[in-house]
């Protein structure tokens, strides 16, 4: 059965496709226009931290590069060289001692213990005479490693005619 | 919240007759439709002459007053025109027709026996199917624009935004067929409604109203009137035959038919039950429905056109 309508609707439909068409259009300009906005923003407050903490950096960096280091830091940077060269140096010596010790071999001395504490060496040993350990320190070549060398203990021994000694060097 | 955003808004199916005006809002509940308001308000004497409205701000004065105690304000409303007020055709066009060539071909139709000028008037038409032939019936109807002009601005001011004008005898037809959806898919059908003093018989198939007739009720003369206009129709009509007659009325009024007979046959009579087909709201009053049902056939059909968003 038809359906009639007196009212001018075609008319009326024209012109809400009309519309519709138009509200179409205008949504499929605006959302991505929202959407890339909305985006631009979240973006925007992400990188603001982080634009700050990068702003603060340069600031420092550029407040570093005109008034340059402090005494203190000088100071505290020499301490450090030197650290760093003592124990360069205290390494070097070290493997020159260990070469030179093993390649030395006495008659008359005879070392039973070799300590090391810090730059302190302590050497135990066994010699037949006070003259003997005195020979042997002469002709020692290790001994130019060490800045001072210490008679520390010289004990005559009661089992047999050798005597204990101790010696204190310092690298 | 889904049911507010998602529910199709209801149609206000507003039937002004002489003496009365009448209204049904439908709801479409579960794939059902619900009446959600059934109303109605008598009309002072002198609104209408002959059958037409005259009287302009009477009318307006308690339509304004009827939407305001039914609470409708800004409600879309679908309103017929009585059927003597309209004049519908059909002609034969090509088919693949445009818009403006099928309004161009109307406009001809009617100049040929019509003496108003084209802005005078407001016609609509539909395209039936078309077969083989290359040519396709246009059903078209055509309606004074001053009237129909008149009655859109009483109905705007009285508070209602119209949305559709219909013809009654389609709209009281549409309620019918709803009413008795399977079995008037096939031949032709009678209906008779009987309303408020007048009787109207529609003879009709699945295509179009074949035959319309209105007078005035005489209870007495009910069946003597209604079987001389189908042995009328018969006559007319030799090749279709009227199978049934649907009964729209009063039980007192379908009391008063006896046997009917087309051809020399008898056709059976069935009674046409609105209430049956549609669920009533709670808040509605259930029991003036199931009784006067066939008073709201005419509003009813006209809430049951589909509201466009246009």
């Amino acid at each position: 059965m038809v359906n009639v309508n007196l009212l001018p609707w075609r008319d009326a439909q024209y012109r809400y496709q009309s519309r519709q068409l138009k509200r179409y259009f205008l949504a499929s300009l605006i959302l991505p226009f929202m959407a890339m906005t909305i985006w631009y923003i979240r973006l925007q407050n992400e990188s603001e931290p982080l634009r700050e903490k990068l702003n603060g950096l340069n600031e420092r960096w550029s407040a570093y590069r005109t008034a340059g280091p402090s005494e203190a830091q000088v100071h505290q940077e020499e301490v450090r060289c030197a650290k760093i060269q003592l124990i360069k140096q205290t390494n070097r010596k070290l493997r020159q001692f260990f070469m030179s010790f093993s390649s030395e071999a006495s008659q008359t001395v005879c070392f039973t213990r070799v300590m090391y504490h810090g730059r302190d060496f302590i050497f135990q040993g066994r010699t037949q005479s006070s003259y003997a350990l005195t020979d042997f320190l002469k002709h020692w070549h290790t001994s130019s490693l060490f800045s001072e060398i210490k008679l520390q203990q010289l004990i005559k021994s009661k089992q047999n005619e050798s005597m204990q000694f101790q010696l204190k060097a310092n690298l | 919240m889904k049911s507010a955003l998602f529910r199709k808004p209801a149609l206000v199916g507003l039937d002004i007759q002489p003496g009365k005006i009448r209204l049904v809002q439908l709801a479409i509940f579960k794939s059902h439709y619900r009446i959600d308001r059934i109303a109605r308000r008598d009309l002072p004497v002198g609104v209408f002459r002959d059958g037409v409205i005259c009287d302009w701000g009477g009318l307006q004065q308690e339509l304004a007053a009827f939407v305001s105690v039914c609470d409708l304000t800004s409600a879309a409303a679908a309103v017929s025109l009585p059927s003597h007020l309209v004049r519908t055709d059909h002609i034969q066009v090509p088919t693949g027709l445009s818009r403006q060539e099928k309004e161009a071909a109307i406009w001809g139709a009617i100049k040929a026996d019509a003496s108003h000028p084209k802005a005078a008037l407001s016609i609509d038409f539909v395209e039936l199917p078309a077969d083989d032939s290359g040519y396709s019936s246009v059903f078209f109807a055509v309606a004074q624009e001053a009237y129909l002009t008149k009655l859109i601005d009483c109905m705007k001011r009285a508070g209602l935004f119209p949305k559709i004008i219909d013809i009654d005898r389609y709209a009281t037809l549409r309620a019918a067929s709803f009413a008795r959806q399977a079995q008037l898919s096939d031949g032709t059908s009678a209906l008779l409604h009987l309303c408020d003093g007048t009787a109207s018989l529609i003879i009709f198939n699945a295509d179009d109203i074949l035959f319309h007739q209105q007078w005035l009720l005489d209870e007495h003369l009910i069946n003597e009137t209604v079987q001389r206009y189908l042995d009328f129709y018969s006559t007319m009509h030799p090749a279709s035959s009227v199978q049934r007659l649907l009964f729209c009325g009063s039980p007192l009024h379908y009391g008063c038919l006896r046997e009917m007979r087309v051809n020399g046959q008898s056709i059976f009579i069935e009674s046409v039950d609105l209430a049956s087909q549609m669920h009533v709201a709670t808040h509605v009053n259930d029991e003036d429905f199931h009784t006067f049902n066939f008073d709201y056939l005419l509003a009813c059909g006209l809430a049951l056109r589909e509201l466009t968003p246009w």
